[in-house]
């Protein structure tokens, strides 16, 4: 074993034997206690919770979707399984968070150009392309509520944590359909965005979503947006991918 | 792939698989997120998912799997959004017991290495030396290839290598 194996395995070892201080308390007092605790923060977390990412800076510009809740929103919930039944693409030399993750599956009720759009986005994610990505985004592209387009990849690549396995997760659920007065109906992804209410989201939704985000994140969303604030991807009945981001 | 002992949890109780898993969790989360009390209280979120629909879950191939995969997305989740608002926790004052030692600085010095690491590579490392999982386990817990597994673990051994190395001389 070379040091850096020898390193790794001690310091896992550690951690390890730490962590069995650590002993399983009430699920029930859990909840009370973390609320609690983060009432003391209440105060920033309607900054926090939402609009704290570095990226994700505010602007003056209107995105052009009705907000959660809006009148035209209209759910239409397909799939019922999250999981996408083909198999993980080999991947051995692409360097993201979505290589070798699983294509993406059809879902029923989608237009054919959505359809391609979407599974496009997940190839080319899976494949870490981010030419192919470029390409498939476009100038309409909205990555933040200042009118962040492509480019958002590049930084949230840099910075580390690149949001494409997530991308993949989102387009992988339940999709619903967001329609405005004049305005091209939108595909989006997950479903819960398109529901008038957070009462609204049937529960398995909700389950599939607290597999991405804290039962935390999720709940001031519910309070302070009465709806999936989070992140979402939408895609045009036309065929283009009109937005990925989080906040409202 | 599914072991014995996965294969027995379809006919345990709830209780007796957190109690069981509960450590192992927490020690994925502390090493992906450094805070002990965030870590203990993920891992706690983790089993709350877990808790309310455990006949479905406690039926999956490998309902570790599950819950593993859960865990480094809400460890991820939680550093993506909830840093800031932690620090503000701790600013008011929050109460914020933790039943977890502190690391060693040689052992943390390790953990902090390895969450500067782009995200994907860190949660195949802790994977692989915290959960001591094979590559196909990897794979499973972060649904993606074995291939890709193998090329994150790789990718981050060799900045390991420099970085660590670089601190063992900068402290030797």
């Amino acid at each position: 074993m070379n040091k850096l194996e020898q390193r790794m395995e001690d310091a896992a070892a550690e951690v390890r034997q730490v962590s069995r201080h650590a002993h399983p308390r009430d699920l029930g007092a859990t909840r009370s206690r973390n609320s609690a605790r983060l009432a003391f923060a209440t105060a920033f977390v309607v900054v926090i919770a939402i609009g704290i990412i570095p990226f994700l800076t505010r602007g003056t510009d209107q995105v052009p979707l009705g907000p959660i809740g809006s009148p035209g929103s209209v759910p239409s919930t397909v799939a019922t399984v999250p999981t996408p039944t083909t198999a993980p693409l080999p991947a051995p030399d692409l360097d993201c968070s979505a290589a070798g993750m699983p294509q993406a599956d059809r879902q029923p009720d989608l237009p054919e150009v959505v359809a391609t759009m979407r599974a496009d986005i997940v190839r080319a994610a899976t494949s870490c392309d981010y030419e192919a990505l470029e390409a498939l985004a476009g100038p309409q592209l909205l990555t933040n509520f200042g009118g962040g387009g492509f480019e958002s990849f590049y930084t949230w690549r840099d910075q580390g944590d690149d949001m494409l396995d997530l991308m993949v997760s989102l387009l992988a659920m339940p999709h619903g359909l967001q329609v405005i007065e004049g305005q091209p109906d939108i595909y989006a992804w997950p479903a819960a965005f398109t529901y008038d209410s957070w009462d609204e989201i049937p529960e398995e939704e909700l389950e599939a979503l607290r597999e991405l985000y804290t039962d935390e994140e999720l709940r001031q969303s519910e309070e302070f947006f009465d709806g999936y604030a989070l992140w979402r991807l939408g895609i045009t009945e036309d065929g283009d991918w009109k937005f990925f981001l989080a906040g409202d | 792939m599914s072991s014995a002992s996965d294969r027995t949890n379809d006919l345990e109780s709830f209780d007796s698989f957190y109690r069981r898993e509960f450590s192992g969790i927490v020690a994925i989360v502390r090493a992906l997120v450094r805070d002990g009390a965030a870590a203990e209280d993920l891992a706690q979120d983790t089993f709350m998912s877990a808790s309310r629909h455990w006949p479905k879950i406690s039926g999956y191939d490998q309902p570790r799997a599950w819950v593993r995969r859960v865990a480094i997305n809400k460890a991820t989740s939680f550093l993506r959004w909830r840093g800031a608002e932690w620090r503000a926790v701790n600013r008011f004052g929050g109460q914020r017991g933790t039943t977890i030692p502190e690391l060693s600085p040689a052992g943390e010095e390790v953990w902090s290495e390895v969450r500067r690491l782009p995200k994907r590579q860190a949660q195949a490392v802790v994977l692989h030396y915290v959960a001591q999982l094979t590559m196909g386990e990897i794979a499973e817990v972060m649904k993606c290839s074995t291939g890709a597994v193998k090329s994150h673990l790789s990718r981050a051994r060799s900045t390991l290598s420099t970085t660590l190395s670089e601190w063992s001389e900068e402290t030797s």
